[in-house]
């Protein structure tokens, strides 16, 4: 008999422990809340022993809720302060040309010159090689961008790129290849490339800037007519 | 208006890429088992699941913008074939990443595959596919002059390295107890 | 402004675009394209659907009376008024919703007609030889080079920096090209209230750009049958491009064609 007591006396008494520490776990959340909340203390013993581990799953779904409502919000924000950030960066200097003002032509055949004086009184026709002229940066919500027209020595639009800042990255338009094969009956030699102006709906000054007709334009501000 | 479609292009994209990194980063950290399976309460996983849905969101944002962005040369060609965009390779990471994510999403979400191996598989690619975020971030350039962009950077890729190598220790770690 | 041997050649940012002035004559003072400029900010003040100080916003709301409005508005939307009788509704400035909120916006024809002016003003200043192309509608007198032929490229539909086909004109002529490019604004049918979406571009070539402009947008809102309704309008032709590639001429269109090989 006392060694069945004996013997069971440790036990009960980790038992006791170990429950006292259990009910001790499932109280928390439930004080917590009591203490969080307005919840009046009647409820809090029927919280406890009858939905006890309702209350904490609860309790779990809204910290869930919580963080994905935090995790929204934060990203929303962020995006609304960073349209309105980055175009009120850019805006203090918005149309304001990044690059050297005025066109500077380069014969890319040369060694890189810098900056030869610009040419204005004849265009440089009886150069065999291909001349290349520079646009004045500009700025759009991607970056700054650089319009760059290659001319054939007959003064025949070649190829029209676009240098993108910082990285450079060049968007090239081989505009000899003008037709699709969708157009192709509309297929035109490379010779009679040779374009004045072009015809098109061009809707703000934003499209114009990328547009064919803007280079054309840079080629004339040089004195360069399309026919040599 | 096109310049304002710009703009949030750009915002979308960058709280895209940080709520991508986030999603990561809560994968490795409380999905794996440096933490303790026992600690992970059920609403980090549900946080991690709910990052990388609205990272796919903000991805889906981040291209309608550029789609409304009538100077921006992107249409519906450019957006679901890598390489057709006049800037060929930039976008087409960014295109490639996308798939990526609604893939590693779609395969989650309503319902879990059910082949564990090819989920986990499946799973990882969100690894590359924000590798390609990045690349797409930094061959487009329109904020790798930003010091802040940098910053984050780095942080981003020094984070996304040590969650891949906790990843990889935890497994070697558990392939050396079993033997 | 940049004036060489070549020429004179000036870029403006006005009425919601970019307006190229070209002129080829060696002499021509720079007072001309001054004017030119000074003029079109007038029309921009005056005819703009953007602004709410305009005459034509504040004739939208009801604010003035037609009687009230200066010459050239009563003008131009006499003119509307014509082309719309012409194009049985396909053009219209008086049932369109504007970006002002009202539903009156001469736009479609406002453009083309201040470019006609304006080349007019370029010609009392002895300037012969001269293209105003404002986003797309060009004014031509004379040539650019000797003899030869001013040559418009008409852009492609789809690729912004390609062009569809090269046309020639000279002496007095406009060309001018309505189209949806990419996700741009699209063009309304006044006579259903949707957007227009037959054909992916249209360009009309005739004697005056105020009315080659309007022609565009109504052939534009017509689709293929326009052609056949220009027919009936002698000195104007028309050249469509449909969203599948393929492309329509109005019979006298032939003689602006650029033949290749032949040509050059």
């Amino acid at each position: 008999m006392t060694t069945q007591t004996s013997g069971s006396d440790p036990l009960d008494s980790e038992i006791a422990a170990r429950l006292e520490r259990l009910a001790a776990r499932k109280a928390a959340p439930a004080l917590n809340r009591g203490g969080g909340s307005t919840v009046s203390m009647a409820y809090e013993p029927k919280d406890v022993s009858a939905s006890g581990s309702n209350g904490v799953r609860n309790g779990r779904r809204h910290a869930a809720k919580r963080a994905r409502i935090a995790a929204l919000a934060a990203s929303l924000l962020t995006t609304g302060s960073l349209t309105f950030g980055l175009f009120a960066a850019d805006g203090q200097s918005n149309r304001v040309l990044v690059g050297a003002a005025g066109v500077v032509v380069v014969p890319s055949a040369s060694p890189p010159v810098t900056a030869l004086p610009p040419v204005s009184a004849s265009p440089p026709v009886t150069a065999a090689a291909p001349t290349v002229v520079d646009g004045d940066a500009f700025r759009n919500p991607y970056g700054d961008v650089q319009v760059e027209a290659t001319f054939s020595p007959d003064g025949a639009l070649l190829d029209v790129s676009m240098l993108r800042f910082p990285n450079s990255n060049r968007e090239s338009v081989q505009i000899n290849q003008y037709a699709t094969p969708r157009l192709n009956s509309e297929a035109l030699s490379a010779q009679s490339a040779q374009v004045d102006t072009i015809s098109g709906a061009t809707y703000t000054s934003n499209d114009y800037e990328r547009s064919l007709q803007s280079a054309i334009d840079l080629a004339r501000a040089d004195g360069i007519t399309q026919l040599a | 208006m096109s310049i304002w479609m710009g703009y949030l292009t750009r915002s979308t994209g960058i709280v895209a890429t940080i709520l991508v990194v986030a999603a990561l980063l809560w994968g490795f950290f409380f999905s794996s088992r440096t933490t303790g399976t026992r600690l992970r309460p059920a609403w980090w996983l549900d946080l991690h699941n709910w990052l990388g849905g609205l990272a796919l969101i903000f991805c889906g944002l981040h291209i309608l913008a550029a789609w409304l962005d009538t100077s921006s040369g992107i249409g519906l060609i450019q957006i679901l074939v890598p390489g057709t965009a006049v800037q060929a390779w930039p976008i087409a990471w960014g295109v490639i990443a996308t798939y990526g994510l609604v893939v590693v999403v779609f395969t989650s979400w309503p319902r879990r595959l059910r082949r564990r191996l090819w989920w986990r598989i499946i799973h990882l690619t969100s690894v590359a596919a924000t590798a390609f975020i990045f690349l797409h971030a930094y061959q487009t350039g329109s904020d790798v002059g930003n010091l802040a962009f940098r910053v984050g950077f780095i942080a981003a890729a020094w984070l996304a390295s040590y969650g891949v190598g906790v990843r990889v220790f935890t497994i070697a770690d558990g392939r050396t107890s079993k033997v | 402004m940049t004036t060489t041997s070549n020429g004179t050649h000036h870029v403006e940012h006005v009425m919601g675009t970019a307006v190229s002035i070209d002129i080829r004559d060696p002499h021509c003072s720079p007072d001309a394209v001054m004017d030119v400029v000074g003029w079109l900010h007038h029309v921009d003040r005056t005819f703009s659907t953007y602004d709410n100080a305009t005459q034509i916003s504040a004739l939208g709301r009801g604010d003035i009376t037609l009687a009230e409005a200066t010459d050239e508005v009563r003008d131009v939307l006499r003119m509307c008024e014509v082309i719309r009788t012409e194009t049985a509704d396909a053009f219209d400035a008086f049932d369109i919703p504007a970006p002002n909120g009202t539903r009156l916006d001469p736009s479609g024809l406002v453009k083309g007609w201040a470019i006609e002016q304006a080349s007019g003003i370029l010609e009392e200043h002895g300037c012969e030889n001269l293209c105003i192309n404002a986003g797309g509608d060009i004014a031509i007198r004379g040539h650019p080079l000797g003899m030869e032929p001013w040559r418009v490229g008409i852009r492609h539909p789809e690729m912004r920096d390609a062009v569809a086909l090269v046309v020639k004109v000279s002496e007095r002529c406009a060309v001018a090209t309505s189209a949806t490019y990419e996700r741009g604004p699209h063009i309304i049918d006044p006579r259903s209230g949707d957007p227009a979406l037959n054909l992916a571009s249209v360009t009309v070539i005739g004697p005056n750009l105020g009315i080659a402009d309007a022609y565009a947008t109504a052939i534009y809102v017509m689709g293929l049958g326009g052609l056949e309704w220009i027919e009936g309008h002698a000195g104007y032709d028309a050249y469509a491009i449909t969203h599948h590639g393929s492309t329509s001429w109005s019979s006298g269109f032939n003689q602006y064609r650029l033949c290749d090989k032949n040509d050059t």
